[in-house]
């Protein structure tokens, strides 16, 4: 009887293996007229939705790789990279321009002009049409409520550094994710030394380094600290979920706030590019806008004339004072002081 | 000479074969080998934050081999030697902090520390935040591997030393015994801690293993990783060789002089009571508690029908991966066994290999073998490019796991069998077949069970490579952690949980099944 068990057993294991060799590379239509590959960095709730959509209307099946936490916005971009010479997506939804901008620097994406970009602000996208933005998050600080009273609460990214916030304020590590860009941004808009000021100064005021944004969002909703800097839709979901959370737009009167679009990018050489067109020309209607912004993510539409869902927490792109940068040139200046300050400086204080 | 002489087998047959299989098994990593090697260097590879990193890195490695040895092989001791009340389902859940991976650990102490009416419990963090999470959720693997040496103990030798001097000289006697398998086993959790990332990073710790994915993902410099993985595997196993060449000649010795009447269980008063709230204490440390930290927003909100509809269309492909992964890697893992049976040399070399390659972060190969896919011919993607691909990667990533395991089950095999085998005219294909693989079919199935779990938690591997459109439930659930609702977090994971309960519920129930059917 042992031995039929046996024999059962090693039925079983050759099943395995030949379900296995059977099963045919990246499930069996990935290329085909009706089949579309998107990997994206945006958070597989908020994308998931989009694509199913798209998916219902235009009969064209979405398969969908989201980045995860651990790896967030460079899993895929190192993937995307890796399988550059005959790519397996067709389109890469970035969750910001930084990331849209390597995989142009690295010859991964193709250029794609397309006519659904018509009243999307210019200034957010590649002059090229490597990358199209859309919709928008907004990088804030996020308070706890029960720690920072109405009139403490802070104003600019310098309250970080302010000593009624010291030992009490966090950011996530900012070689990785949307705060890398950030930081890009403020050494484009500050300047180096002004820079490098502000990043002293938060160590001086002990500003803890954690992992992520959701991290920040997750640690000062419980309590362990008093202010973070973080992304909207990070605040939220800890609004949803009636953490006692507030936030503000910092710099609202002075360098201003910073937006992070999202990018659509056309993968060059792409198995189904044409259906990749269509999905960015899906991506871009104010209608994706516009369902972006009831999603759980809260996302700001780029276009004025969009019309926000009731109760939408946040302003809209117009209301704001937004930062002036350079979109098109953050992933060089990112490239720049990542090697040369960012690492030492996450090495010294992490 | 070696028993491999003696008895007339072809040693330069099995050292081709052996070369084949380590060959297939570093396969994954070389591309980026080759092109680090290849390379003019553009960064300097030794600098103050890596060496400093480094340094931190061992340190881990130690604490959390120390840390799992401390408390696996005293447990595993009280689990192999004493009969007490369920005890196999509580052998069985030990394995539980290893099928979660060390970033949930982590998430549920942090959120467990920062609830105001906990203000009592100490906030892990750091080295020993790491070492704590970490080596709780390596203890499995040396308590089993001294529960699996435990049960070789014959009861003629435990007889002996107990009427001579008491439950303390079987307890002294037994832990001798089972100290080689045990820090092997150890050592294994060690290694496979140096390239996690999850503790390191939430717990504000600096690692190679952060300071390599600093490289890779922030400074996209493949180069500059790749080198860093070499030094570090090459540092990890220079200083695991010196326990590794020891710990590999006592259990030859431990193991091979063995008779086939093994000791029972004993029923001792006091030690009767202790293994079980040992056993259970630990469970309750290492997973339970965490896991309450990690779900119990799932009790304020909870999603348990969306989360269900995540587990049902991701179930399939998680089975996939991490079967296929432990197939692919018992099949080499017996082959290697095999092959090395009779050769101490044999084994350490291959082990050697092994666990320098286990030592070397996972994107590594991932990134490795996505570069050798978009180079080859469309006509191999279903090698490459496919399911089989997440499989055998997951499988040869955790062949080390196997292969120590299965080593230790073939040097049971008595050669006095295979000698009365070729007396009898019976063919080596009809003595594999009714001798060996019987013989080892309990630790093909422990194996089996082990990689499954592991390969499950290995996200980075699933992630970087899963084709689109098949995601496993692990990966489902980091993809889904960074902003869907913590109630949605929470009832995934509890649904993972439940899932992998079921499963190891399931698996107490073969060994029964398996006697019943012997009968």
């Amino acid at each position: 009887m042992k031995r039929h068990l046996l024999t059962l057993y090693l039925a079983a294991e050759l099943i395995a293996v030949g379900v296995l060799g059977c099963s045919s590379p990246s499930s069996p239509s990935s290329s085909g007229a009706n089949n579309l590959v998107v990997y994206t960095s945006v958070d597989e709730v908020f994308a998931e939705p989009i694509g199913k959509t798209f998916e219902q209307e235009t009969g064209i099946r979405v398969q969908l790789v989201p980045d995860t936490e651990e790896t967030k916005s460079t899993g895929l971009l190192n993937r995307l990279i890796a399988e550059k010479g005959r790519p397996r997506a067709d389109v890469f939804w970035s969750g910001d321009p930084v990331r849209a901008a390597i995989l142009k620097s690295k010859g991964v994406s193709t250029a794609y002009p397309s006519a659904a970009a018509e009243g999307l602000p210019r200034e957010f996208s590649d002059a090229e049409h490597h990358w199209i933005s859309f919709s928008a998050r907004a990088r804030v600080l996020i308070y706890n409520k029960d720690l920072v009273s109405e009139n403490q609460k802070p104003t600019s990214i310098r309250d970080l550094a302010d000593p009624r916030f010291k030992g009490k304020a966090c950011i996530a590590n900012p070689l990785f994710g949307t705060t890398s860009m950030h930081a890009s941004a403020l050494f484009q808009s500050l300047g180096d030394d002004d820079a490098k000021k502000f990043f002293q100064s938060l160590v001086e005021n002990k500003v803890k380094i954690l992992s992520s944004n959701g991290e920040v969002r997750r640690r000062v909703a419980n309590g362990e600290f008093a202010i973070g800097l973080t992304d909207t839709d990070d605040v939220n979901v800890a609004i949803e979920e009636g953490k006692p959370v507030g936030f503000v737009y910092p710099d609202a009167d002075q360098m201003g706030t910073l937006m992070i679009p999202n990018a659509a990018v056309l993968i060059a050489g792409g198995p189904n590019g044409e259906n990749g067109k269509k999905f960015i020309d899906y991506l871009l209607r104010p209608e994706t806008e516009a369902a972006l912004a009831r999603s759980e993510a809260a996302q700001m539409p780029l276009r004025s004339e969009v019309e926000l869902p009731a109760g939408f927490p946040f302003k809209s792109v117009s209301q704001l004072r937004t930062m002036s940068v350079d979109y098109g040139t953050l992933a060089e200046k990112l490239e720049e002081i990542s090697d040369s300050f960012l690492k030492p400086w996450v090495d010294e204080n992490q | 000479m070696t028993l491999m002489a003696q008895h007339g087998s072809k040693p330069m047959l099995r050292w081709v074969l052996l070369v084949i299989v380590l060959g297939i098994a570093a396969s994954p990593a070389l591309p980026l080998v080759v092109l680090t090697l290849g390379q003019e260097p553009t960064r300097s590879l030794w600098t103050d934050a890596f060496s400093k990193s480094t340094g931190s890195t061992l340190y881990l490695g130690a604490g959390v081999s120390v840390f799992s040895l401390v408390i696996g092989l005293p447990l595993g001791l009280l689990a192999a030697l004493y009969r007490f009340p369920a005890r196999r389902p509580l052998i069985l859940f030990q394995a539980l902090p290893l099928l979660l991976p060390s970033f949930l650990l982590c998430i549920g102490w942090s959120n467990l520390a920062a609830a105001k009416w906990l203000w009592w419990l100490p906030t892990p963090d750091g080295l020993a935040g790491c070492v704590f999470v970490l080596g709780l959720q390596m203890m499995p693997l040396p308590f089993f591997a001294t529960w699996a040496a435990g049960h070789n103990l014959t009861a003629s030798q435990i007889d002996s030393v107990r009427l001579h001097g008491g439950e303390r000289s079987v307890l002294t006697f037994s832990a001798r015994a089972c100290a080689p398998v045990a820090i092997l086993a150890a050592l294994l959790g060690g290694i496979l801690s140096l390239s996690d990332t999850g503790a390191p990073l939430i717990f504000g710790y600096r690692s190679a293993a952060v300071e390599i994915r600093t490289s890779f993902s922030a400074l996209f410099d493949y180069e500059l990783a790749g080198r860093q993985c070499l030094l570090l595997a090459g540092l990890a196993l220079l200083l695991i060789a010196p326990v590794l060449f020891v710990g590999l000649r006592l259990l030859a010795a431990a193991v091979l002089a063995r008779q086939t009447r093994p000791a029972m269980p004993y029923p001792h008063r006091a030690l009767s009571w202790v293994a079980p709230g040992g056993l259970l204490l630990v469970l309750i440390v290492g997973v339970v508690v965490p896991t309450l930290g990690l779900c119990w927003p799932a009790a304020e909100n909870p999603m348990i029908e969306r989360a269900a509809t995540k587990v049902t269309a991701t179930a399939g492909t998680t089975l996939i991966f991490t079967g296929g992964a432990a197939v692919i890697a018992v099949l080499f893992a017996t082959l290697i066994a095999l092959a090395t049976s009779a050769s101490a040399r044999g084994r350490l070399f291959v082990l050697a290999v092994l666990l320098l390659l286990l030592a070397m972060p996972p994107a590594l190969a991932a990134i490795g073998v996505s570069r050798i896919a978009t180079g080859a011919p469309p006509q191999l993607d279903w090698l490459m490019r496919s399911r089989l691909t997440v499989a055998l990667i997951l499988g040869l990533r955790f062949l080390p796991v196997a292969t120590v395991a299965m080593m230790f089950a073939t040097c049971g095999l008595s050669p006095s069998w295979r000698d009365a085998a070729r007396i009898h005219g019976v063919s080596r294909v009809r003595m594999f077949v009714r001798v060996t693989l019987p013989y080892l079919s309990f630790a093909i199935v422990v194996s089996l069970l082990l990689v499954m779990v592991l390969a499950a938690t290995d996200i980075t591997t699933t992630h970087l490579l899963q084709p689109p459109g098949d995601q496993s439930l692990p990966v489902a659930i980091f993809t889904v952690m960074a902003n869907s609702p913590e109630g949605l977090v929470a009832s995934l994971c509890l649904l993972y949980l439940l899932c992998v309960v079921l499963l190891l519920a399931a698996a107490s129930q073969l060994p029964r099944l398996w006697s019943r059917r012997s009968a």
